[in-house]
């Protein structure tokens, strides 16, 4: 049996909103295996991203612990933080946050550029072509669709061969089959490159397909589905 | 249909100012930055002026505008006309004090002023008067700095004392009644007399020696044409000159200077709200489009955005006067009192309110804010409601792009810059021009400095003369600056070189190739009588029509040479072979004398005489012998003159002193003319003295306009820092974006401290070229007086470090407060 690569131990987050206290997440034991893929599910406002937020040293907890690759990240600052994510985690959002003014090839290679790498020219025109963007290398973000535009995210959130990718419903802004289409993508890049692979969905399809189904409900996990295989 | 949704659209636009706050706030900072620049700027600029003005009124002795030498009846006539002429006042020379019982080597004149000169021109350059102006035939009005330099400080009013003067009808003494005391700016060595004493004299207005008569033109501005049209209207005499004052000769260039000062103010304002107006109003397309989505027609968009603009506009203007009226109108007088400047003893005159100010700034500063968002505005009312809710402010066009090279942070900068050129030019071009108008300012208030106006020949510290060489008895004459006085002053400590000018009486022999043709132009300009009424004269009795030899050394000839048009050989004019003439006014061009040969004969022996070729001319009145009136004033070298004169004097000395403006070095001076018998007898010009009256004449001229550069340099820091919020906070998402892929605070520093210096390396290079161009025009334009053009390094330097400094520490310093209590997750979605 694989390693935990993710554990994270009574995790809250607790917002203020106004007078009111919104418990984003409210005790949360969760763990993943490397190589592993998990898909959330949940309703709006559940928890699901603030829990992956909390993975990938995007938020900092109320309380609790989270342990990445056998790190916690609670004893880390904003600098440490960065180089975690750049070196262990890549992100893929729904909305893709990928820089206007790179190109597709500089969105995908910048986390290797910022973190003073050398580039695996190799690698990196596998990923396009595994990904379906060799052609694409030079266009700008505006010019792709939104497809093209979440296959590029992947890539970056790949490319810079880290442990673990965090996908936040990167099918949200996609139709149904570019959607099914991404997924496959993603899915395949993640067994190929053994990354773990921790994925947001609204869509029960895409969940069902990975290898284990959490499903979060007011800040609380409530049950788990699939097993490790 | 009209359809009455006024207050609604009035309501919404409020309502999103107050949700944008941030971007209300840095919006409106920009239009308050702005009208407080030109608010201020321009208050204090027109103090500037007024102040300067007054300072050209004492430097000139009165509030006039041209002066003619010699006034005909005819002349009175057709200026008394002239409807452009609003007073005409004169001054008669009626004689020259020659000694009193306390000073044998009187430096005074005796004039009569009439009353529009009294009471009107030269009343702004007094201070005070006490008693009458003279009615009566030896009554004088006096300053208590005449009376002293005159050894009759005890003296005042009411009191008599003999005085020996020459007029016309020759020398008299008499007893002269002190019946008023002046002070104030201006000639002060002067004593004025009667009507009555002037028509007694034999003086005539009408003669260029005697009359004075000061013009004071209605206009403030008079072109040349219009300066050359009054003088040709007066069919001036040879002798006679109307020279209008630098000021208001150079009046048109000068008021063109003000005008492109201010329109470079005027476009640093602009810019400074345009870009942020810009940024801003694009940022908020998309929450246009959104309203598209509900409904909203593009004429209602416009109309909400013209109520947001005016909200925002009429805050700022109001804002920024009020701020601009306070450090104008308060802080800086008070600033000012602080310092304990003071006009000549008064305070100095308050900043006033122009009305012309207060409209120009709202006019501008509406103005820009129409431009800057009408861009926009066209935009967000056209674009489709899809279209703007996916707009962004990047640049558009280019679907691909080649990959760049070099590394990540360079490239980041690199792009950043050249994505949008015209955001980015604006902002480096706003930088340079608040930085042109500062280099501008403090360029134009080191050209006024005490120190740059007062400039004596050869930059001496103090120029030393002998005054006895102006007494008409030659025996009476005295060698005071001895040989020996010259080694004491040479030693003296603080001093770096002194440089003695040597002269010695001569005649010139007439004859037909040189002298004679110098002397028929010299009785035609400066003699009452014809040249050939003297003629025979001259050639019987040369000695009495003396001439001056000056001898000068090594480094005043190459100083002087310096100035020829064409040099003259040095080792032929240091060996005695040649001479340079001082031209004297007279109507000679240096081709008709040169190469021709000047005889020189010692004044009482016929027998020593030498010939000296002419080399070239000078107008350089240091060297012109002590007495004016010497027909011919032929400077040779030193070596030359003293072996030719059996009898010279050291006219006068120039020193310098290690340090300039040492006035430890200068008492030193001083005091050992005061150790000699015949100390009455010396004359000073003194560098440190010159100065100081030219400070106390300019009053708080160089204060307000100090004010106005750190205004300047205030506003324009304040500026960028302005800009780059507004950068800033419409980048933070891209920002936290590059956080969340791993770029670190560190790198981030890197990344926004380079965009920083390439920011400021573009505006200083944009200043160190255009500006320094701009700032050369308006220099010259200005600058009456002809003083070279020289930037000040140090506030030069200065503010270009204080730039480089702003550009380092601002932008990272923003956005690390930008990202403050946040956290990335939060920064990523609100920028959405």
């Amino acid at each position: 049996m694989k390693p935990w690569i993710v554990q994270t131990k009574s995790l809250k987050k607790y917002y203020r909103l106004g007078e009111n206290t919104v418990k984003a997440l409210d005790g949360v034991d969760f763990s993943v295996r490397e190589e592993e893929f998990v898909s959330i599910i949940g309703k709006s406002g559940s928890g699901k991203s603030t829990l992956l937020h909390m993975i990938g040293g995007l938020d900092t907890p109320t309380e609790g612990e989270v342990i990445v690759d056998g790190r916690n990240l609670a004893g880390m600052n904003r600098e440490e933080l960065a180089v975690f994510r750049r070196r262990k985690v890549g992100f893929v959002f729904q909305t893709y946050n990928l820089v206007p003014d790179l190109n597709v090839y500089e969105n995908v290679v910048l986390p290797v550029e910022l973190d003073g790498a050398r580039i695996d020219r190799k690698f990196v025109d596998h990923i396009l072509e595994v990904l379906r963007l060799t052609e694409k290398r030079e266009a700008l973000p505006h010019a792709l669709s939104g497809g093209q535009q979440q296959r590029t995210a992947i890539a970056r959130a790949i490319a810079s061969k880290p442990a673990i990718v965090l996908a936040d419903e990167p099918t949200g802004n996609l139709d149904s089959g570019t959607g099914h289409d991404v997924i496959g993508l993603l899915k395949t890049a993640a067994k190929e490159f053994r990354q773990t692979l921790v994925l947001i969905t609204h869509d029960n399809d895409i969940a069902q397909t990975a290898d284990r189904i959490v499903r979060i409900e007011d800040g609380k996990i409530l049950q788990r589905e699939g097993q490790w295989s | 249909m009209k359809n009455e949704n006024g207050t609604v659209i009035r309501k919404m636009a409020l309502r999103s100012l107050k949700s944008g706050r941030r971007r209300s706030i840095i919006m409106v900072s920009a239009v308050f930055l702005s009208a407080f620049l030109l608010f201020s700027i321009l208050t204090v600029g027109v103090t500037y002026f007024k102040t300067q003005k007054i300072q050209n009124i004492r430097l000139n002795g009165g509030d006039f505008d041209a002066v003619l030498y010699g006034l005909t009846e005819k002349q009175r006539e057709i200026l008394g006309e002239d409807s452009d002429v609003e007073a005409l006042g004169t001054v008669a020379v009626a004689g020259y004090a020659i000694a009193t019982e306390a000073d044998r080597t009187l430096n005074a004149g005796l004039c009569w002023a009439d009353p529009v000169y009294w009471n009107r021109i030269m009343e702004p350059a007094r201070e005070r008067v006490r008693g009458e102006y003279p009615q009566d035939l030896y009554d004088v009005m006096v300053t208590e700095e005449l009376l002293e330099s005159c050894g009759l400080s005890d003296l005042g009013i009411g009191d008599s004392f003999p005085m020996e003067y020459g007029d016309a009808e020759g020398t008299h003494t008499a007893d002269f009644y002190i019946c008023g005391i002046w002070d104030g700016y201006g000639d002060r060595q002067v004593f004025y007399v009667s009507e009555a004493f002037y028509r007694q004299s034999g003086h005539q207005l009408s003669d260029v020696t005697s009359g004075r008569c000061f013009l004071d033109f209605r206009q403030n501005v008079m072109s040349s044409e219009k300066q050359d049209e009054i003088r040709g209207s007066l069919n001036l005499g040879k002798q006679q000159s109307l020279i209008f004052t630098g000021d208001y000769a150079a009046s048109v260039s000068i008021l063109a200077g003000v005008c492109g000062l201010i329109l470079i103010t005027c476009f640093c304002a602009y810019l400074l709200i345009y870009n942020i107006w810009y940024i801003s109003v694009s940022g908020s397309v998309r929450y246009y489009g959104l309203l598209q989505t509900v409904g909203m027609t593009g004429r209602q968009i416009r109309k909400l955005m013209g109520c947001q603009m005016l909200f925002i506009g009429a805050a700022g203007t109001a804002a920024g006067i009020a701020a601009g009226s306070a450090v104008s109108f308060l802080l800086m007088p008070r600033i000012l009192h602080f310092l304990g400047i003071r006009a000549g003893g008064e305070e100095m005159p308050g900043i006033s309110f122009h009305p012309v100010v207060f409209f120009l700034t709202i006019l501008l500063v509406s103005f820009t804010i129409w431009a800057g968002g009408r861009k926009p505005v066209k935009m967000a009312a056209s674009v489709s409601p899809v279209e703007a809710l996916g707009w962004r402010t990047s640049a558009g066009g280019k679907n691909f792009r080649k990959t760049g090279r070099g590394g990540v942070l360079t490239k980041m900068v690199r792009l950043q810059l050249t994505k949008d050129r015209k955001k980015t030019a604006v902002v480096v071009m706003s930088l340079a021009v608040s930085l042109s108008v500062f280099l501008c300012v403090v360029t134009l208030l080191e050209s006024q400095a005490a120190r740059t106006i007062v400039s004596n020949y050869m930059d001496f510290d103090l120029v030393i003369s002998n005054d006895t060489l102006r007494l008409e008895e030659r025996q009476e004459r005295e060698q005071l600056i001895s040989e020996e006085m010259l080694s004491e002053m040479e030693a003296a400590k603080g001093v770096r070189e002194i440089h003695p000018v040597f002269c010695s009486e001569i005649t010139v022999p007439r004859e037909p190739e040189f002298s004679d043709v110098w002397m028929r132009e010299f009785y035609d300009m400066w003699m009452t009588v014809p040249y050939e009424e003297d003629l025979a004269e001259y050639q019987e009795h040369p000695e009495n029509f003396p001439s001056m030899l000056v001898g000068i050394d090594e480094a005043s000839f190459r100083c002087l040479n310096s100035t020829l048009e064409n040099p003259a050989d040095e080792e032929a004019f240091l060996s005695g072979e040649t001479c340079i003439l001082y031209r004297d006014s007279l109507d000679f061009s240096e081709e008709d004398v040169r190469g021709k040969r000047v005889t020189a004969v010692s004044y009482g022996n016929p027998e020593n005489a030498e010939t000296f070729r002419i080399a070239g001319l000078t107008d350089e009145n240091y060297y012109t012998g002590p007495l004016s009136g010497y027909h011919l004033t032929v400077i040779v070298s030193e070596r030359a003159l003293k072996a030719f004169a059996e009898e010279f004097f050291v006219s006068k000395v120039g020193i310098r002193y290690e340090q300039e403006y040492d006035s430890r070095t200068e008492e030193r001076l001083i005091s050992l003319i005061d150790e000699s018998p015949y100390a009455a007898d010396f004359s000073l010009e003194s560098k440190i003295g010159e100065m100081k009256s030219v400070e106390e004449a300019q009053g708080g001229m160089m204060e307000t306009g100090i004010g106005i550069a750190v205004l300047l340099a205030l506003i324009g820091i304040l500026n960028y820092i302005n800009t780059v919020i507004g950068s800033l906070t419409e980048r933070q998402r891209e920002l936290a974006v590059l956080e969340s892929i791993g770029m670190t605070g560190g790198q981030m520093k890197r990344m926004l401290i380079t965009e920083g210096i390439s920011i400021a390396a573009g505006a200083l290079i944009l200043t160190a070229t255009a500006g320094t161009a701009v700032t050369y025009w308006l220099y010259q334009a200005m600058n009456y007086r002809g003083i070279p053009f020289s930037i000040p390094v140090l506030p030069a330097a200065v503010a270009a470090g204080i730039v480089l400094l702003i550009c380092i520490l601002i932008p990272p310093a923003v956005g690390r407060r930008l990202g403050k209590g946040q956290e990335l997750t939060e920064r990523i979605r609100r920028a959405e």
